[in-house]
């Protein structure tokens, strides 16, 4: 009986190296803000456990680890910009 | 003299009147959502953007956009919200509506940035009524209870009405949001409605029987485009067949245009292709729909090797649905090939 050699699976691409924001998870997918801007959906397997929407990856030739001073510095920057947007806002009924 | 004038003013006035229509197009973006509101008095909103700034210059001119008086982002994901950074640029808006929850994104943080630049004010979704010329605009904000910090179930949902005819998008909302929207609303108020935007570019954790019951859609319409992630599902697809609605794609029929008379008669046009399935006859106690469908495009069996190509046959920028597109064409899968 001849031994049939094992396919090896197909290696996943590296990651984009730098600062990766999660703009999104479809499932088993997250789809991923990458430093250019433009997004690129990349395997949760791929990426470290527990990630959740709005996490800041920092990926390094040495892997992947979520940033969380960095996540939590991004995630009240932008609140205090929308809050202060939304500061001025009319209220009742709007006539356009 | 004064007769001819008479008349002249007479016909000036009736051409006007025959203007007088709501038109909501939702606008084939790729994979995201996008959906531009125009009021019979030419007053615009533009509820998401989809995911393509480029794309929505060009949509900009081809439907010779002149003013947007609101933007609204049903939630911060990016293939909602980076086509509203050039809206707010070029047009400046008085408001842009959204969910009050921050992204982390830099596409949000751009999207912020030109609306404090344009001076676009903030206005976070509550119940609110917002008057679009003679269109009446009703927003659904998140019920309470959602979870903390997600996105999806956050989504702002607007509510069109203009005579009879009642169109209603709920973003990327899932399941929890739509029950806490049951809770808040009785089902009369929600539904039957003409024309409906599926939740999450028909995702299985979009639309579920006791949500579409209530809302009762005569239409569908499915924003989407090639993806990763199986959109939209069997099982959403399913249930728009089991509510007996007709089903327009933008992937499949381009954008998909409504256009709404003052009593609240409407006709739907497609770019391309026809809706799916031909819609099975349900009970409305409103306004009857009218499929026109475009004819579908001739020569479907053109390809091409590569973009040089598509540029030699003039035929580039390329998009999904056309005769000749390929997914090696289109290299940031935005069903837009050789950009």
């Amino acid at each position: 009986m001849t031994r049939q050699k094992r396919k090896p699976a197909p290696h996943p691409d590296p990651l984009p190296l730098g600062l990766l924001i999660i703009d999104g998870l479809e499932g088993e997918i997250a789809r991923v803000e990458l430093p250019s801007g433009v997004t690129q959906d990349i395997a949760l397997s791929q990426l470290p456990a527990g990630l959740k929407e709005g996490d800041v990856l920092l990926v390094t030739e040495a892997g992947a680890v979520i940033d969380h001073t960095e996540t939590q510095r991004r995630r009240e920057g932008a609140q205090t910009q929308l809050d202060a947007l939304n500061a001025q806002a009319p209220s009742g009924e709007i006539d356009l | 003299m004064t007769r001819w004038l008479t008349t002249g003013l007479l016909l000036l006035a009736s051409t006007a009147a025959a203007q007088g229509n709501l038109i909501i197009r939702f606008l084939d973006v790729g994979q995201g959502d996008a959906v531009l509101i125009t009021s019979p008095e030419g007053k615009s909103l533009i509820y998401d953007g989809g995911r393509s700034e480029t794309r929505m210059r060009e949509l900009i001119q081809q439907y010779q956009i002149k003013n947007v008086s609101l933007v609204a982002a049903s939630h911060a994901d990016a293939d909602h919200i980076t086509g509203l950074v050039p809206v707010v640029e070029q047009f400046r808006p008085q408001l842009f509506l959204n969910n009050g929850l921050a992204g982390t994104t830099r596409i949000w943080s751009k999207l912020t940035s030109a609306a404090q630049q344009a001076g676009t004010k903030g206005l976070v979704a509550q119940d609110q009524v917002i008057n679009l010329g003679s269109v009446k605009v009703t927003v659904i904000p998140p019920p309470p209870g959602m979870k903390a910090g997600e996105q999806n179930t956050h989504s702002v949902g607007l509510l069109i009405q203009y005579g009879t005819f009642k169109a209603l998008m709920t973003g990327d909302s899932e399941t929890a949001e739509t029950e806490g929207w049951l809770k808040t609303y009785p089902a009369s108020a929600l539904g039957p409605i003409d024309v409906y935007k599926s939740i999450h570019h028909g995702a299985k954790n979009g639309d579920h029987p006791a949500w579409l019951s209530a809302v009762r859609p005569s239409n569908v319409v499915i924003s989407v485009g090639p993806n990763n992630y199986g959109h939209p599902t069997t099982q959403a697809l399913a249930l728009y067949a089991k509510a007996g609605a007709a089903v327009y794609r933008t992937d499949l029929n381009g954008t998909v245009t409504v256009t709404v008379q003052p009593g609240g008669q409407y006709t739907i046009k497609t770019e391309r292709g026809k809706s799916t399935p031909t819609p099975t006859t349900q009970p409305r106690s409103q306004s009857t729909p009218l499929v026109i469908p475009a004819t579908p495009p001739a020569g479907v069996n053109v390809s091409y090797a590569n973009c040089t190509a598509v540029r030699a046959a003039g035929k580039a920028p390329i998009r999904v649905g056309e005769p000749g597109y390929s997914r090696k064409l289109d290299r940031d899968g935005d069903g837009i090939g050789c950009e």
